[in-house]
């Protein structure tokens, strides 16, 4: 089978292209490096059918970063390569281009984002640049999906360039084309730009920073706890319950059935929270209690994605990420994690050395909670009033701080310097947008379903069998003496390591203070990572690292939870 | 780091403006072309220029 790869430079719109081409669904945002593995499609053509490979994007044939080496890599594999070239900066994509001529292998080129080059007043001559270059040039604007046919039907025309050029005037030979076929009306600065000067200013920055965080939070808060007040709860307390009910008298309590499906009443009644059965807590949680939070963060996400906010942001807290021996990117991770720490963990590819992949992708196991945790943390502490929540989330930021000033320390390397394009801003595509966030969630309910009934199933098997209790006393010296919980919070941590927003759930009916509840929620989030993150980061990392950043957590949970039980 | 300079369009010769500095040696936001870059102050301190108009 054909295979056909797309290579440009970061944030030229592959993914769109590819998503275009393919009609499979990936996660498109406006920033370098949202695309970090090979993401697979098929295209049919004519009556052949061939395989598309979205590559992440590469500035040049040199890599500079783990993402990149992929990209470079595939090159060697490609029978065609279609370019996707940004049309808003010909110049600098021009370079990659010129580099992927020389390869040999046929190319076409995607002349993209098309319109906006137009509403910026650039103006390219197509033909022309076809000629110069020796290849089809075909202009697109990927997102509405302008000019993705005329692509396809011209894929076959692809070919390989007599264009030659030395190496060294690789750049000259770029200003030549570029002076040929581009020409560029002076205009404004229009309101976008404006803002996104703005936005990066010290002065006028972070005080827009502490805006877009206290309106993101705010807005998450209110469509989470909306949709559950109105919409979930109703829902599961006036239709699943009634079911549940009934299912519950044909079973007849005392049942091993009743015990696995239904758990156990709380006062004749099913608890959602606490019945423990597979069809009771097992959905609930998932999908009464924490969905509607995934759903919420992934809408606001997304619009900061594709508004183009992230990179900025990372700049302005780069002075003091460098200071923690990281960069200001490093928070593009962080915000990927607090949504689930699996992509979290993958977007550290993002970074230039292993050191700083390591240090990140352990600072957000340890430090950034998932929304799950975070929905089922909020559920619980809430009623507590703001001092419980903000304690443990300011623990947590603290211990990040604190982690990573040690990490700078132990782990022998330089502090890496920001080097990062800034994208400009766009008004979020509406299709973009709720396509990533339906994708999101979808990837949550996925994931987060079958494991959470299998905690469950766990919890129940465990307690049958009275192993909880065994391994309560067996614990007992580190849980009751150091971090001042009970016996029994030992199986929430046991499940922690299979998911965290079950585990939380766990501690509902302990009947645990205020205090105990601080130390059990941040000790959860610290002590290790859920499985999905832990098999990613064993990939990504190896057996050997994640020996030491094991040890790390584990450290980490029992100084942590023995401090706050001696502090609170 | 020449060589991604170089593929971000910072060679020699080429006009580039230096847009926003943030404090305390963070990071210079500079313009090259038509691509807007952020770079960490120890790298932005490294490249030598020419003032010009």
């Amino acid at each position: 089978m054909k295979r056909i790869l797309l290579m440009g430079n970061p944030n030229v719109g592959k993914s769109v292209v590819f998503s275009r081409l393919t009609g499979t669904r990936v996660i498109v945002s406006n920033y370098p490096g949202t695309t970090v593995e090979l993401t697979q499609g098929r295209l049919k053509l004519d009556s052949e059918l061939a395989e598309v490979i979205d590559v992440p994007g590469a500035y040049g044939l040199e890599p500079t970063s783990r993402a990149e080496e992929v990209a470079i890599h595939m090159l060697a594999q490609g029978d065609l390569i279609i370019n996707v070239v940004d049309a808003t900066n010909l110049e600098r994509n021009l370079n990659l281009t010129l580099e992927l001529l020389k390869s040999g292998r046929p190319v076409i080129v995607a002349l993209n984002i098309w319109d906006e080059a137009r509403h910026k007043g650039i103006e390219i001559d197509v033909a022309k640049l076809e000629e110069l270059l020796g290849v089809p040039v075909v202009p697109t604007c990927a997102l509405s999906g302008e000019g993705i046919n005329i692509l396809m039907s011209r894929l076959e025309e692809a070919r390989a360039s007599t264009l030659s050029y030395n190496d060294h005037t690789r750049w000259t030979q770029v200003g030549h084309i570029v002076e040929q076929v581009q020409r560029v009306t002076h205009r404004h600065p229009t309101l976008l730009e404006k803002l996104a000067d703005l936005s990066l200013r010290p002065a006028t920055g972070i005080p827009f920073a502490v805006v877009v965080g206290a309106v993101s939070f705010e807005v998450i808060r209110l469509i989470g706890e909306g949709l559950i007040g109105y919409v979930f709860e109703p829902l599961f307390e006036n239709y699943w319950a009634p079911v549940m009910m009934r299912l519950s008298e044909l079973l007849g309590s005392g049942t091993l059935w009743h015990a696995l499906l239904i758990g156990r009443l709380v006062e004749g009644e099913i608890d959602f929270g606490e019945s423990m059965g597979l069809l009771t807590t097992g959905l609930f949680v998932p999908l009464g209690a924490v969905l509607p939070y995934v759903f919420a963060f992934y809408l606001v996400l997304s619009l900061l994605e594709d508004v183009g906010y992230l990179p900025r942001l990372s700049v302005l807290v780069d002075t003091v990420m460098h200071r923690l021996g990281l960069h200001g990117l490093v928070i593009i991770p962080m915000l990927l994690g607090l949504g689930c720490n699996v992509p979290g963990a993958l977007a550290t590819r993002i970074f230039e050395t292993r050191r700083q992949r390591f240090v990140a992708a352990t600072l957000m196991a340890i430090c950034v909670p998932c929304m799950a945790q975070i929905a089922m943390v909020a559920g619980l502490l809430g009623k507590h009033g703001a001092a419980g929540l903000g304690a443990v989330f300011g623990t947590l930021a603290l211990l990040w701080v604190v982690l990573a000033l040690i990490l700078k320390r132990a782990l022998p390397g330089e502090a890496p310097e920001i080097f990062t394009e800034m994208p400009p801003y766009r008004i979020p595509y509406h299709r973009t947008v709720a396509q990533k966030v339906w994708l999101r969630t979808l990837q949550f309910v996925r994931e987060a379903v079958p494991y959470v009934l299998l905690g469950v199933l766990i919890v129940n098997v465990l307690y049958s069998l009275h192993l909880i209790q065994f391994l309560g006393h067996l614990f007992a010296p580190v849980l009751t003496t150091v971090m001042g919980l009970p016996e029994e919070a030992i199986a929430a941590l046991l499940i922690g390591f299979l998911r965290k927003d079950v585990a939380v759930g766990m501690l509902a009916p302990l009947g645990l203070s205020l205090k105990q509840l601080i130390i059990a929620c941040v000790v959860l989030t610290a002590y290790f990572p859920c499985a999905a993150t832990f098999a990613v980061l064993l990939r990504e990392f190896g057996a050997r690292d994640m020996l030491k950043a094991t040890a790390l957590m584990i450290l980490v949970a029992l100084i942590v939870g023995g401090a706050l039980n001696l502090i609170l | 780091m020449m060589a991604r300079l170089n593929a971000m369009g910072i060679r020699p010769g080429v006009p580039i403006s230096k847009q926003i500095a943030q404090p305390f040696q963070g990071p210079v936001t500079l313009r090259v072309g038509a691509t807007q870059l952020a770079l960490g102050f120890g790298i932005a301190q490294r490249i030598m220029v020419r003032v010009g108009e």
